[in-house]
Parts: structure tokens; C-alpha cells; sequence
């Protein structure tokens, strides 16, 4: 059970007030019908699924129900940071090995 | 419509039920001795709007101000309230609005005053407030088992500001929030209303729960 | 049956206090504060289970959560519990309790003549062997069940009703013995909501068996203050009885706390059991230590315990499990026990020390104190 941050809330509240919601900061082609089948299909179902940190995206859902992303270590399940949709993150996996 | 409908609370015949049968005759006595430590009402039919708009707006907040006589928190988990309405936080820009101002002329009202970018929808029919009171101990028990947010965390109420959460409350969900008389309201929706009735009598048994007509 | 090994010192026990209870059917009588590992071992009940195998004697080797052999059953009817351990059920009037193996009883087992004889069952037996034809498993499932015994659950609907708290603190203190309780106390002078729990029915953990002082008086004394003070603070909560049995992610803790099992009755109002879902800031665990036990041949039969176990029952229970000990010791510690069996006015026939020159201040301390120096033998 993990103890997440909300920045809109600005609590730590437990794992069953969220619902994931996959992989962070993937932006939506302009122009899809400009996509190869092999781009559109890694845009819908390719993610990188890391070792380690990875941005991902929560849902507060009986919470404010308003998504932010999280930075989590895949491996330790440490949450690094919490953040507001249209914010950039502090701690990134190539910030982290150096 | 018609004028013979009888509008009802949610829980409109709870009082006829306690977390002890046979003490039905005697409601005050819990266990031949004790008082019941743990007292459940519910408020009568009240108006619950739903109101989404920008924060940061003075303007948006000075208007719903002028209306509803409450200013507007902006303040995570927070509450304003007088004596007929409140204003509970429920995120950044969604507001729940508690009054016993008819809700349509209020909704009128709200429209009124208010421009731009924003949404207020009657949800009236769709929830019910219910106010938990009693000894100290057995009310953070009883919320303790009900849900996993730390209510024990919250500083003590004023008379028209306090603390409130949205959180999970017996395997549903609620509107929690704390009061200066050290009571706890509860704002549930009405098809969760029976369930969650039912789950504090049996929660609040150790103590001696009954229900407040 | 009396108490043949009942003496009157024991720090947590009110010998003037009786409580009844049965054991395989027999009746027998303890004292306030005892468990029914120290209540059957003040009967000079010796033999308390079966081996899984063989059918070997078992004797009670500890005192607490790491005892392998006391398993019991506790109760009758509907509210009746398989598989507790003797060291950890408080006696309380009336608890009825059997060992759970030994067919027909633990005292006359026909199946130890398998020990005997080796011939049904011989050494290296692996119980699979009779898995095979898989059709006749069954059958042959049924009597060695029997042979090893785990206890019957029961058949009626479970009377008693539990619950959960979701709890949250800035400090969890795991385990009450001397680390855990100044640990509290401190995180509560500062002001800290602090949960502190410990599996025992009281707090203090191995103090409790202590003959020690600490700050000039008595180590019992000295943790009664020190609970008193902690039970003062508004900010402390205190769950003896109170297993804490999980770590997981982000100091999320699962205690299990037994709040009526002592009391031998249902709880007429509120749960029997309680499970704290415990969220904290800080997690301080002052679980402490097992001793471990030493090998040698033999070292299975009844009679062989842990030197802190006898000196547990001699000085937090008043009970001296046997008259003349042996001491088998790798350690200076475990002389404690020899002066504490001397104590209790048994006699001490000698000391094996695995080590060729112990020295230490308690060893020599116990020449003139537990035992004779020319009765102390050692193994070079
Ligand atoms: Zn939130």
C-alpha cells in the first residue's frame, strides 16, 4: 500500500483513494492521419515499462478527482515527487544515475 | 408535477433503528446504564449545488460570496460556512455548496451573478448530510474504522471554518468534516445513504449507537 | 495434581490468586499472571505433544513466540482455537486446553512404537513415500494426520465478531521490552503521536523476567513507571497483546490485536480480535532477540528448555520447571540462569561450557554463589 502525495489535495493519502493511469508525458500526435501504422501503434500501446525511475500519470479518484503525475522508482516503490499536469518533473532517470 | 409527492430524506425512516433492538423502549439507555455514546441524524431535505469556476477570479469569488453570504475557500480541504450555507473544497476549481436555501432559486441566483467559464449543477436529489456526534474516543474509533484518511490530523473547528475531506468511508465515499462542537457531518450519496447508515450502527455497536429522528 | 513446582517469587504472578483450568480433560490449578506453559509446567506437566514423525516426546523449550512444541487447543465448541502456542495463552478460570497430537493422548501414544521399533516408520521416513498410488493417499492421510495432530477447527458458526482501525503516527514503537518503551517515552516527551504494541499481555518484554536493577531500583518497578508515564500521554497509544505481523510498502503496518482471547468469554460488545492498519512516520522496531538453542544428540527430549526460559519462569512466573538442572552454555550469560536455579533453592548438578576458559565477572560470581566450582564440568 503506498502513501501518495496529492499536490492538489496537498496530502499524503493512501493507495485506495487512486487509480493508476499509466505512463506520463505522452502527447497525442497533431496530425494522426500523417502516422505510419508502426507510429500510431506506438503511440497507442508501446511503453517504456522501466527499471527504476519512471513518470507516471495517478488519478485522485475519490479524492479531488483530478490527475498529476508521479515519479516512482519501479523498484523500490519510492515516490520521488508529485507534480501538476503541465509541470515538468524535478528527478528524471538520467538526473538520478549521475 | 404534481402536489401530492412527498419529498423525502434518504434516511427518512433510519430513527426507527439502533445498534440495540431491545433498548428501543428506553432510547437513552445503552447496556441498563450507559448513555448511547454515539448519535446519528440526519438534516432535514437540504439544497446541494455543485459549483465549478476559477479560484483565483475575484470576481467569481466575490459574486458567489454576495450570494451565498459565505466566502469562498480556496484553501485545500477546507470549509466556510454561516448559519443557512457552506462551501466545502472538493478540488481546484470544484466547490460543493450545503444550504438550506431552495436550491432552484439559488442556482437562479448563482447564475445571475456569476460569468464565464463556469458550472453549477443541482445535485440535490443525490446526497444527504448526516451528522455524527458523541463521546471523544468512540467518534474517532468509529472513524477510524470507517476510513483510512487521518482525521486525528485536523486542528479543532471554528464556528464557520473547519476541515473536510473526500475520501473512502465504509467501502464508499463521503464528504467528511469537522465542526466546532466537535461533531463530524457527513455528506453521502443517497444510494450509499442506507449502506453506510447501516455500517455505522454496526461499527458504533461497542458504544451504543442510535439514530436522531 | 499440585503445583509440585510452584515457588512463591514470582515478580508477575499472584500465588494467592488461583485460577482452574483443565488440561487433556485433567483439572488443574495456576495463579494470576500465569500462561498455561507456566501453569502446566508448575503441575510438573512434563510430556506436551508428539513429534510429527516418530511420535517423540515433546517438552516446552521456551517461553514465548519461538516455543516449538506447546501447541495446543484451546477452548471447546464454537470459540475453540487449534494451534496456540502454551507460552502465549494467558490462563484465565475455566480455560479448558489438550495437546493437539499424541493418539490416543500424549502420555500413552501407541504410535511412538514406531519410535521404538523404527519398523512402520523408519528413520529418514519422508511422509510422501505414501503418496503413491495417489488413490489410497487418502487413507493413508488420514492416520498420519493423526500420528502428527494439528488441532480441529470448529464446526459452528465463530460466535465472536472483528474489526479494523486505520490508524496513523508520527512514531511506531514495535516491541515493549527496555529499547521499545524509552523509545516511546522519548518520541512522547516531544510531542509525537506515538502507537506503541507489543505481542505480550504486558509490557516491559524480557525485563519482566529480570532480577536486575535499573537507575538504583528493581527492572520490574522500573518499567511499571515507565507504562504509567506512557499511559499518561494523550498522544500515546499502548496495544499490548498486539502482534505486529507485516512491513510493507511506505511504514504500512498490520498489527493483529487480541483484545478478548484472555478473558476466555465472547465479547458480549465489540470485537474479539482487531487489526490495525497502522500508517507511520517512523517505525522503531525493538522486536529483540530469540536465543538459539545449542545441538546436540538428544537435545529433543522433554526437559530440555532455554536457559532464558528457566530463568523466565523462575523470575517473572515463580515457577522452577524440574529440581536438578544442568547447564549447557556457549556464554557468560546463561550463568544467570544457574545463580536464578539456586535461587529458586534447586540444585545445580553442573556447568558445561563449550569454551575451554570462561572468565567472565557473572561466572565467577557463581562459584560461591549457585553452584560448586568442582561442579563444574566442562566439555574439553
Ligand atoms: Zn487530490
Amino acid at each position: 500500500m503506498l502513501l501518495i502525495h496529492c499536490p492538489h489535495c496537498r496530502e499524503d493519502r493512501e493507495e485506495e483513494e487512486y487509480s493508476y493511469s499509466g505512463e506520463a508525458h505522452i502527447v497525442r500526435p497533431l496530425e494522426p492521419e500523417a502516422l505510419s501504422d508502426q507510429e500510431w501503434g506506438d503511440y497507442l500501446f508501446f511503453r517504456k515499462n522501466p527499471k527504476g525511475i519512471h513518470h507516471e500519470m495517478w488519478y485522485h479518484a475519490v479524492g479531488c478527482r483530478r490527475y498529476f503525475y508521479a515519479t516512482r522508482n519501479t523498484l523500490s516503490y519510492e515516490i520521488l515527487e508529485t507534480y501538476k499536469v503541465g509541470e515538468q518533473p524535478q528527478v528524471s532517470a538520467q538526473g538520478a544515475a549521475q | 408535477m404534481p402536489n401530492n409527492i412527498t419529498r423525502e430524506t434518504p434516511l427518512h425512516y433510519f430513527h426507527k433503528l439502533s445498534s440495540h433492538a431491545s433498548s428501543a423502549q428506553s432510547p437513552e439507555i445503552f447496556n441498563g446504564q450507559v448513555e448511547f455514546a454515539l448519535v446519528v441524524k440526519e438534516a432535514p431535505l437540504s439544497s446541494f449545488l455543485n459549483l465549478r469556476g476559477n479560484g483565483s477570479d475575484k470576481g467569481f469569488c466575490s459574486a458567489v460570496a454576495e450570494v451565498l453570504g459565505v466566502t469562498v475557500p480556496t484553501e485545500p480541504g477546507t470549509y466556510h460556512s454561516n448559519k443557512d450555507s457552506s462551501i466545502y473544497w472538493l478540488g481546484p476549481d470544484e466547490w460543493l455548496l450545503f444550504s438550506c436555501i431552495d436550491a432552484s432559486n439559488l442556482e437562479a441566483q448563482l447564475r445571475k451573478a456569476l460569468s464565464g467559464h463556469i458550472s453549477i449543477v443541482d445535485i440535490s436529489g443525490g446526497q444527504t448530510l448526516i451528522n455524527l456526534r458523541g463521546d471523544p474516543c468512540a467518534l474517532a474509533i468509529l472513524l477510524k474504522k470507517s476510513s483510512v484518511y487521518d482525521f486525528a490530523a485536523w486542528p479543532d473547528a471554528d464556528i464557520n471554518a473547519g476541515r473536510c475531506a473526500q475520501t473512502t468511508f465504509a467501502k464508499a465515499t463521503a464528504v467528511v468534516t469537522n465542526k466546532a462542537d466537535g461533531s463530524y457531518d457527513l455528506i453521502l450519496r443517497r444510494s450509499f445513504a442506507d449502506y453506510i447508515a447501516k455500517w455505522l450502527l454496526d461499527a458504533g455497536q461497542e458504544f451504543g449507537c442510535r439514530i436522531e429522528a | 495434581m499440585s503445583q509440585i513446582n510452584r515457588l512463591n517469587t514470582g515478580a508477575r504472578t499472584d500465588s494467592t490468586s488461583r485460577i482452574n483450568f483443565t488440561y487433556n480433560g485433567k483439572q488443574m490449578q495456576g495463579v494470576a499472571g500465569d500462561t498455561l506453559a507456566s501453569a502446566l509446567l508448575a503441575n510438573g506437566v512434563n510430556v506436551v505433544g508428539r513429534s510429527f514423525k516418530y511420535s517423540r516426546p515433546r517438552g516446552i523449550v521456551g517461553h514465548g513466540a519461538e516455543e516449538p512444541n506447546a501447541i495446543m487447543q484451546i477452548g471447546s465448541g464454537a470459540a475453540t482455537v487449534p494451534n496456540l502456542r502454551a507460552t502465549q495463552v494467558e490462563l484465565y478460570e475455566g480455560l479448558e486446553s489438550a495437546s493437539v497430537n499424541g493418539w490416543p493422548n500424549v502420555n500413552f501414544d501407541l504410535m511412538s512404537i514406531t519410535g521404538w521399533f523404527g519398523r512402520m516408520m523408519p528413520p529418514g521416513f519422508y511422509y510422501k513415500t505414501f503418496m503413491y498410488p495417489a488413490k489410497l493417499w487418502m487413507t493413508y492421510e488420514h492416520f498420519i494426520r493423526k500420528a502428527a495432530g494439528l488441532g480441529s477447527a470448529p464446526v459452528q458458526d465463530d460466535p465472536d465478531s472483528y474489526d479494523k482501525l486505520n490508524q496513523h503516527c508520527d512514531v511506531l514503537v514495535v516491541g515493549a521490552g527496555p529499547a521499545g518503551l524509552v523509545a516511546a517515552r522519548e518520541a512522547a516527551r516531544a510531542g509525537a503521536r506515538v502507537i506503541i504494541a507489543d505481542e505480550q499481555s504486558e509490557f516491559g518484554g524480557s525485563l519482566l523476567a529480570s532480577i536486575n536493577s535499573i537507575d538504583g531500583q528493581a527492572a520490574t518497578s522500573w518499567v511499571d513507571e515507565l507504562v504509567a508515564e506512557l499511559e499518561s500521554f494523550s498522544n500515546v497509544q499502548t496495544l499490548p497483546r498486539s502482534t505486529a505481523f507485516g512491513y510493507y510498502d511506505h511504514n504500512f503496518l498490520g498489527i493483529l490485536q487480541r483484545r478478548t482471547d484472555h478473558l476466555g468469554i465472547s465479547a458480549d460488545s465489540g470485537s474479539r480480535q482487531r487489526l490495525h492498519r497502522v500508517r507511520a512516520k517512523r517505525v522503531i522496531l525493538a522486536t529483540g532477540a530469540f536465543e538459539r538453542p545449542l545441538v546436540f544428540a538428544q537435545n529433543d527430549i522433554p526437559g530440555v528448555m532455554q536457559a532464558s526460559s528457566v530463568s523466565t519462569y523462575i523470575n517473572r512466573y515463580g515457577v522452577a520447571p524440574g529440581n536438578r538442572m544442568i547447564l549447557f552454555t556457549t556464554n557468560d550469560n546463561a550463568y544467570q540462569t544457574a545463580i536464578d536455579w539456586h535461587r529458586a533453592g534447586r540444585a545445580v548438578v553442573a556447568v558445561v561450557d563449550s569454551r575451554s576458559a570462561p572468565s567472565g565477572e557473572i561466572v565467577g560470581s557463581g562459584t560461591g554463589n549457585g553452584y560448586s566450582s568442582n561442579s563444574r564440568l566442562r566439555s574439553d
